[in-house]
C-alpha cells in the first residue's frame, strides 16, 4: 500500500516538477495548465488541471486529475495540494504541507525533491496517511513516518539507496496486519536497464526482529529473479503471528500457541526456490483446539532443490488427541519434495509407535504418507482413559506391514493387536477420515478371542461372570469417536470349562431392564444361591445410530436368550426387546457399574 | 361436456399421482434447522420472544 | 436344602423390559442428533462468539444461500480485519458439511441442497434486528 501510494504520488509530483521547472516564470501571478492524458509505465493520467498560483508569499500548486495505476480497472480522481511550492534552483523542488487527496486514500505530506540528470532524491515526511481501498482489505490508518531515497548515475548506472521508517500507525493488507508501528526498512543496491538490484536490504519488525534481503528484479517485468532472506533469532511467537498463522488460518497449524526462538532463511534462483532452512530453538506449539501440542522442541530443517538434507525435530513431551507424547527425536531425510526415514519413534504413554520405512511426498499441495508401523506395547489402561473411554485393562501391540495417510485420510493394511482382558482383540481394515478435523469417521472390523469375563466383571464391579468369550464386531464406525454402526455377536467360547455367573451379576444383567425385575428373584427361593452354572451366555447388536438391533445365543418365539442356564437350578436371562436404544442400554450400564442402583442380596 | 372436463381433470389427477416421488419434509427440515440454529447461536426462549415482536421485527425489515 | 427336595428343572425367567423407542418410526422428525452434527454445532458454537459482533458492525452478512460473506470489511477497525475472511471461510465450510450431515444422518444425501436451502431461510428469520442478509442479489439490513 505504501509503495503503491507512493509511486502515485511520485509519478504526479515528477510530472509537476517537470512542468513546472521548465515553465518557471516570474513575471507571472498564476499559471494554469490542462493535459488530457499522459501514459507512464506506472499507469495513466488524465484530465490533469495544474494551477500554481504565485500571488501570495509562498507560491501554491493545485493539481487535480485522474489517475489508472496498472492494477486498477478504472481512473481514481485526485487532488495534490502543496500548500508551499518552493524551488530556489532548476532541479530541486520542495512540496511543504501538501496533501494528497482522494477516494482511497488522504495523505498530508512534505517532500523534498532533487532531480538532476544524474542524480534523483527525496525525502518524504508523511504525517497520518489514510488509504483503504474499495474492499477495505487492503488499508492503511494513521501513518506517520518518512522516506528517503537517493539515486546517483554513472556509467548508465544508477546506484542507490532507502530508509523507510515507519513511526505510527498500522496497515492491514490481507491477510496480513501490522498493528505496531516501530518498524523501518532500509535497502541499497543499484539498477540499469535490465535489473533493480537489492544488495542489501535490512528489514526491522517490531515483535519479530531483524530480517535481511537480497535480490535482482527484472526491470521491465517486476518479476523477482535471485532473492536471499535470512532471519537470526526472530521471535517465533511474533514471525508466527504476523507472517505465518495469515497463510495457515484454515490448516491443522492456523490456532498455535506458539513461543521459542527461530532462524530462517529462504533463497530462490532464476525465480525458482533453490534452497530453504529452519530452524526452531526450545520452542513450544500448543493448539488453541487442544489437538496437539509439543513443548521444547528443537528442530532444524533444511532443504535444497538439488541436494538432499537431512532433517532433525526433537521435542521433549506433548500430546497427540489427548495422548500424551514422551521424550522424541526424529531424523529424516529430505530430497526435494519426497521424505525418507528408516525409523522414527514416536513414544506414546509407556510405549511407542515405531514407523519403519517411512516415505512421503508432498505431490499437488497434498502430503503422501507410507510405512510400517510396530507398536511397542501400550498400557490400555492409561490409554482409555486418556482418551475417555470405558476403562480397559490389558496391552495394545501389534505390526502393521503398511500405513498410508494422504488427502487426510489414513488407513491401515494388516492387523493391530489388542491384549485385552486377557483375550485377544485383533483389529483390521482401520481407516480414518480426517483425523484432526472436526467431523471424524473410523472404520475398523474386530475379532474378539477368549475374552476374559471374569476380568471384565471385576473391572467393571458388575457382579462375577466366569467363563470367555468369542465373537466379533463387523463394520465399526465411530463418528467422533462415538459408535453408530456395526453388527457384534459375542458369545461363549466353544471349548470354554468353567462357566458360573453369580447371582449378582444376573440380578445386573435384569437390572438393565428396568427396576423391579431385580426384585423378583429375591422372591424365590434362588435367593439362597451365590452363584449358577451356565451353558452359554451370548449377546449380539446390529447398531444403526442409535438403535440396536439386539439378540442372543438363541431366538424364543417372544425374544432371546442372553444367559442359558445349566444344571440344576438352571437360571435363564431373556430379552424381549429387539429394539434397544444404546445410549439408554449405557446409561443404564453405567448407573450399575457405578454402584448407584446395586441391590446387593445376601 | 362437463362430464368429460370431470374426466379429463380426474385423469389429470391420477398422473399427478404417479409423478410424485419422495418428498422432501420442508416442515421438518424447517424444524431441525429450528433446532439447530438455536443450538449454534444460543437462542434461548426468552431471546426468542425478543427476536419474533411480530409488528415492530418485521417493519425494520 | 430346598433345591434337593424339588427334583425338577426350574427355570427362571427374567425379562428384560428394555425402553422402546417408540419416537423413532412415529413423527417425520429429522435426525439432527449424531455426533457428526454435533461436533459442527460445537464448533461452529464456538466461532459465533467471533462472528456475532462481525454481523451486528455489518461487516458479515447472512447469504440467501445459508452461508455468510463478508459484506463490508471497513466496518471493522483494521485490526480486526485480520482473519476476517479465513473465518467466513471456516464458517462456510462447517456450514456446507453440516447440511450434508443432516442429509446423510437422515438416509438421504440426495436432500443436501433442500437442507441448505431450508436452513438458509431460518438462519435469516431468527437473525437479529440490524444484522445484514442478502436478498435478491442485495444487501438488505433487518
Amino acid at each position: 500500500m505504501v509503495a503503491s501510494s507512493i509511486k502515485q504520488f511520485l509519478s504526479t509530483l515528477l510530472l509537476a516538477t517537470l512542468f513546472f521547472t521548465s515553465q518557471m516564470a516570474y513575471a507571472v501571478s498564476s499559471i494554469q495548465v490542462s493535459v488530457g492524458s499522459i501514459d507512464s509505465p506506472l499507469g495513466q493520467i488524465k484530465d490533469a488541471q495544474f494551477h500554481v498560483d504565485l500571488k501570495g508569499k509562498k507560491p501554491k500548486l493545485n493539481l487535480i486529475a485522474a489517475v489508472k495505476p496498472q492494477s486498477e480497472p478504472d481512473f481514481i480522481p485526485f487532488k495534490l495540494v502543496c500548500g508551499t511550492l518552493l524551488s530556489g534552483r532548476a532541479g530541486y523542488i520542495d512540496c511543504l504541507d501538501g496533501q494528497l487527496t482522494s477516494s482511497i486514500v488522504n495523505a498530508p505530506f512534505s517532500a523534498h525533491v532533487t532531480q538532476q540528470p544524474t542524480q534523483l532524491s527525496f525525502d518524504i515526511l508523511f504525517n497520518g496517511i489514510n488509504f483503504s481501498d474499495a474492499t477495505g482489505l487492503h488499508a492503511a490508518e494513521g501513518l506517520v513516518g518518512d522516506l528517503q531515497f537517493n539515486a546517483k548515475k554513472k556509467n548508465a548506472v544508477w546506484q542507490w539507496d532507502g530508509q523507510l521508517n515507519w513511526d505510527e500507525g498500522e496497515v492491514f493488507w490481507e491477510p496480513f496486519y501490522f498493528g505496531d508501528a516501530g518498524s523501518a526498512f532500509s535497502a541499497k543496491g543499484y539498477a540499469n536497464t535490465k535489473y533493480i538490484v537489492v544488495e542489501d536490504a535490512r528489514l526491522l519488525v517490531k515483535d519479530v526482529g531483524e530480517m535481511h534481503a537480497m535480490g535482482k528484479i527484472d526491470a521491465k517485468t517486476k518479476q523477482l529473479f535471485d532473492v536471499k532472506v535470512n532471519a537470526q533469532q526472530v521471535d517465533f511467537d511474533g514471525l508466527y503471528t504476523l507472517l505465518l498463522k495469515p497463510t495457515l488460518e484454515r490448516s491443522t497449524f492456523g490456532s498455535l500457541v506458539v513461543s521459542g526462538k527461530a532462524n530462517w532463511q529462504f533463497a530462490m534462483k532464476d525465480a525458482q526456490p533453490a534452497n530453504f532452512q529452519l530452524k526452531l530453538m526450545d520452542a513450544n506449539i500448543e493448539d488453541k483446539n487442544g489437538k496437539f501440542a509439543f513443548n521444547h522442541v528443537n528442530a532444524n530443517i533444511p532443504w535444497d532443490y538439488d541436494i538432499p538434507q537431512n532433517i532433525s525435530l526433537e521435542y521433549e513431551n506433548g500430546y497427540l488427541l489427548n495422548l500424551p507424547l514422551g521424550q522424541t527425536k526424529l531424523k529424516a531425510e529430505l530430497n526435494r519434495y519426497a521424505l525418507t526415514a528408516p525409523e522414527l519413534v514416536l513414544p506414546l504413554l509407556d510405549g511407542a509407535l515405531c514407523f519403519k520405512d517411512v516415505s512421503a511426498a508432498w505431490l499437488g499441495k497434498n502430503w503422501f504418507w507410507h510405512l510400517r508401523m510396530d507398536l511397542i506395547p501400550i498400557d490400555l489402561n492409561q490409554f482409555s482413559t486418556a482418551l475417555g473411554w470405558p476403562v480397559m485393562e490389558g496391552q495394545i501391540s501389534g505390526q502393521v506391514p503398511l500405513v498410508t495417510y494422504a488427502s487426510k485420510q489414513l488407513s491401515m493394511d494388516g492387523a493391530m493387536t489388542f491384549n485385552v482382558f486377557d483375550g485377544t482383540v485383533g483389529m483390521k481394515n482401520l481407516r480414518i477420515d480426517d483425523p484432526l478435523g472436526v467431523v471424524t469417521r473410523m472404520y475398523a472390523d474386530l475379532t474378539v478371542w477368549k475374552l476374559d469375563l471374569a476380568e471384565l466383571t471385576r473391572t467393571y464391579r458388575f457382579g462375577v461372570i466366569e467363563g470367555k468369550l468369542d465373537g466379533d464386531v463387523k463394520g465399526l464406525e465411530l463418528e467422533n469417536w462415538k459408535a453408530v454402526k456395526f453388527d457384534a455377536s459375542l458369545q461363549t467360547s466353544a471349548d470354554d470349562q468353567r462357566k458360573k455367573i453369580s447371582q449378582r451379576a444376573v440380578e445386573n444383567i435384569a437390572a438393565l431392564g428396568g427396576e423391579g425385575t431385580a426384585a423378583a428373584l429375591q422372591r424365590t427361593f434362588l435367593r439362597f444361591f451365590d452363584n449358577f452354572n451356565y451353558d452359554k451366555i451370548g449377546i449380539s447388536c446390529k447398531l444403526r445410530r442409535d438403535m440396536c438391533e439386539m439378540g442372543g445365543v438363541a431366538a424364543t418365539p417372544e425374544g432371546y436368550i442372553i444367559v442359558k442356564g445349566s444344571g440344576i437350578p438352571s437360571v435363564n436371562v431373556n430379552g424381549y426387546n429387539k429394539q434397544v436404544s444404546l445410549t439408554d442400554l449405557l446409561s443404564r450400564i453405567k448407573r450399575i457399574t457405578d454402584g448407584n442402583s446395586i441391590v446387593i442380596v445376601k | 361436456m362437463t362430464s368429460k372436463i370431470a374426466v379429463v381433470a380426474l385423469f389429470g389427477l391420477l398422473t399427478a399421482c404417479v409423478t410424485i416421488n419422495i418428498y422432501f419434509p420442508a416442515a421438518a427440515a424447517q424444524e431441525a434447522a429450528d433446532q439447530i440454529i438455536d443450538d449454534v447461536w444460543q437462542i434461548d426462549d426468552e431471546a426468542k420472544k425478543a427476536t419474533t415482536p411480530d409488528a415492530e421485527a418485521t417493519a425494520t425489515k | 436344602m430346598i433345591q434337593l427336595g424339588m427334583k425338577q428343572f426350574i427355570s427362571y425367567f427374567l425379562g428384560l423390559m428394555f425402553l422402546t423407542m417408540s419416537v423413532v418410526h412415529a413423527a417425520p422428525n429429522l435426525e439432527v442428533n449424531t455426533p457428526a452434527i454435533n461436533a459442527l454445532k460445537n464448533s461452529m458454537q464456538a466461532r459465533h462468539t467471533a462472528l456475532a459482533s462481525h454481523y451486528e458492525s455489518g461487516a458479515i452478512g447472512l447469504t440467501a444461500n445459508g452461508l455468510i460473506a463478508v459484506r463490508d470489511a471497513k466496518a471493522l477497525p483494521l485490526k480486526d480485519r485480520r482473519g476476517i475472511n479465513a473465518l467466513v471461510a471456516s464458517e462456510n465450510s462447517d456450514r456446507s458439511r453440516l447440511y450434508k450431515e443432516v442429509a446423510v444422518a437422515n438416509s438421504h444425501p440426495e436432500w443436501e441442497a433442500s437442507i441448505q436451502d431450508a436452513f438458509a431461510g431460518r438462519w435469516i428469520d431468527k437473525a437479529q434486528g440490524g444484522w445484514y442478509y442478502q436478498s435478491a442479489g442485495a444487501w438488505q439490513k433487518k
